[in-house]
């Protein structure tokens, strides 16, 4: 949006059709010959050629616009951008998503359980504005993707490049609990939540689902559990990214749906079934609606002044019109 | 004193726009004898010399102000804006091979590491981010309070996390400066880290993008000017083609140039035992000043002196006087 700094000093345009009539509509001043007689070629009152016409023209109206320009730089023009600054602070909220082989089953048409999971999170992500969000991800073992953020952008980028099997074969739950306690434990937010999605049952790492769901109910953490998929046989198949070989199968894959219960139970949280790719969306806008801080905003107006380019640009116009008049035309006054 | 101080040099235009006025008034003088004869009447001659010489003179004036106005004066009123207490601090770490050398040990990278732990562990209310830089820039930890990942993720910093040609400390600024989460209150700090090898880009866009956005830049330069060779892997260094060793100093300079420019510091990281000398001269540091000034330009009033001088010059063409020309 244009905006002004001093909008009143706008009313100089209004000066310009008076000018305008004076130059050239005002009939009892007369006329007078601006121009040298050389160019009439020495006729005493040729009608001007059509080039001439047009070129006159242009100077005309460089000399106007110009003027124009140079009047509302006077006024100070800037563009101004609306900033909505958060004043509170959100939730801080870290994704636990299983990584191991059974998430690439492919009852999530038409895609397989872990990219309908990115894909879920991804726009879950855009929905929240002032929340850190971060990832962490687990196979046999558990690690940090990306620590709790408002740099959505790298955020995403990084959601994008997960792989799966890239942390082993297994289903670590408990470790993956627990590596996100950690990283929430300098965490100043007064809502801090972890959100499990998984596929399988726990079969891997040192410490067990319920040791860990202890600790975030210790460290005030609740945990949302989400249990991935249908029951039966399913069709896997993936890309081992460490030796590139496409494994495909099927598997019977089934989460333990008491074990994510008690975590919700224990931790203040909610356990969510997911099914379909519908359901799942269904779960993240449940969460989303769950977890809303009332936000404190304030609006800031950023501007960026323009006055510059309206300065330069008089300036150049009014160069062409002198130009035209007094060098080609050699106009004497 | 000024912002604009190149849009000086339009003033030269003044020169040929006088020359071509001054030339048009001998060809009018001229043209006035061929119509009128050779004994025109006085007041014409009078009438006409008159107004050219205002019609002139107001329009260069009009000229030379439009110019000093795009010049920007800085306003001698500065505006003092507070800072929010809370910070979000993003360190824009040089990780070219040249930050290997170890003219200050155990080398410059390794110091830079032991800074970036001193400054994290003495701020408080902050969040960190870690944008690594050669050619191209990288955010390699985003803005974040999860100190366990940022002190993971600072132990492993090595020239060799990604391959790019070249250093740009434009493109490490420009990656640092995307990287602050935008609509928080909070107070933006990049620490840059570098020995200034190889800087090419624009430091006057870099400093102005900073002012846009309210980046304050601090700048440790790392290394000395003495300089240090480069090591390659198994004890070697890289040579020129000619068989000599590259020397990489550290260029001062263009860093000074962006620090002073954004309102931050610039340090020089050259001698043992100086990493809290360096914290104290932060812009991070708990004590610091909470204010800060606004640099604003005045124009208005050179620009409205230019448009009276345009409109006096163009009445005084277009009015006829004592109804003679």
């Amino acid at each position: 949006m244009i905006t002004f700094e001093s909008p009143v000093l706008l009313i100089l345009l209004a000066l310009v059709p008076t000018l305008f009539f004076l130059n050239h509509l005002w009939k009892k001043r007369g006329s007078h010959i601006s121009f040298s007689f050389t160019i009439w070629q020495k006729e005493v009152l040729p009608k001007a050629r059509l080039l001439e016409r047009f070129v006159l023209l242009v100077s005309t109206s460089a000399f106007w616009l110009g003027l124009i320009a140079l009047l509302i730089a006077v006024a100070g023009p800037s563009i101004s951008e609306k900033d909505r600054i958060h004043l509170n602070r959100g939730v801080d909220i870290l994704f636990v998503l299983d990584e191991s082989p059974s998430m690439a089953a492919q009852d999530f048409s038409p895609e397989n359980r872990f990219e309908a999971a990115k894909k879920v999170l991804r726009n879950f992500i855009t929905r929240r504005d002032n929340d850190s969000i971060g990832i962490v991800t687990f196979g046999d073992r558990a690690a940090l993707r990306v620590p709790p953020t408002r740099d959505y952008e790298t955020l995403v980028g990084r959601l994008e490049g997960l792989k799966l099997m890239e942390m082993g074969q297994g289903t670590a739950i408990g470790m993956g609990i627990t590596v996100a306690c950690v990283h929430l434990r300098h965490s100043r937010a007064q809502n801090k939540i972890v959100v499990l999605i998984t596929d399988g049952k726990n079969n891997a790492g040192e410490i067990p689902p319920l040791s860990a769901a202890k600790i975030a109910a210790e460290m005030g953490i609740r945990v949302y559990t989400i249990g991935v998929g249908t029951r039966g046989e399913v069709s896997i198949e993936l890309e081992d990214p460490n030796t590139g070989n496409v494994i495909r199968g099927k598997i019977d894959s089934q989460y333990d749906e008491e074990l994510l219960v008690e975590i919700a139970e224990m931790t203040e949280g909610k356990f969510f079934p997911a099914t379909s790719p519908g359901s799942l969306e269904s779960v993240f806008n449940d969460i989303d609606s769950l977890e809303t801080v009332q936000q404190r905003v304030r609006i800031d107006i950023k501007t960026e002044p323009l006055h510059r380019e309206f300065i330069l640009a008089g300036l150049v116009l009014l160069l062409i019109a002198f130009a035209i008049r007094k060098i080609m035309f050699r106009e004497v006054l | 004193m000024l912002l604009h101080p190149e849009s000086l040099w339009l003033l030269l235009l003044l020169v040929p726009v006088g020359a071509v006025l001054l030339r048009n008034y001998r060809i009018g003088r001229k043209e006035f004898k061929r119509v009128k004869g050779s004994r025109p009447e006085q007041n014409l001659y009078d009438a006409f010399t008159i107004k050219w010489f205002f019609y002139s003179f107001f329009y260069l004036l009009a000229l030379l102000f439009i110019i000093i106005s795009l010049a920007g004066i800085k306003d001698t009123h500065e505006t003092l804006e507070e800072l929010p207490a809370d910070k979000d601090v993003i360190f824009a770490v040089d990780i070219s091979r040249s930050m290997l050398s170890g003219d200050i040990k155990p080398s410059r990278l390794q110091r830079t590491i032991s800074m970036i732990n001193t400054v994290i562990n003495r701020t408080h209310s902050a969040r960190f981010g870690l944008v690594l830089f050669k050619g191209e820039g990288y955010v390699y930890v985003p803005a974040t309070e999860d100190l366990e990942a940022l002190n993971k993720a600072v132990d492993t910093i090595t020239p060799s996390l990604f391959t790019s040609g070249s250093t740009s400390i434009e493109a490490g600024l420009r990656a640092a400066f995307d990287a602050f989460p935008s609509g928080e209150d909070r107070r933006k700090i990049v620490i840059l880290c570098t020995d200034g090898e190889a800087h090419r880009g624009n430091s006057t866009a870099l400093i102005q993008a900073a002012s846009d956005n309210k980046i304050t830049v601090d700048v440790i330069g790392v290394g000395t000017e003495a300089g240090g060779r480069i090591p390659l892997d198994n004890e070697r260094y890289l040579r020129t083609e000619e068989g000599d060793f590259v020397i990489s100093r550290l260029h001062p300079v263009p860093l000074r140039k962006i620090a002073e420019g954004s309102g931050g510091s610039y340090c020089q990281m050259d001698k043992v035992g100086s990493l809290t000398e360096i914290f104290e001269s932060l812009s991070v540091r708990e004590e610091g000043d909470n204010i800060r000034f606004i640099e604003k330009e005045r124009f208005t009033p050179f620009l409205m002196i230019a448009v009276i001088a345009l409109l006096i010059s163009f009445l005084v063409r277009v009015i006829p006087w004592r109804g003679t020309y």
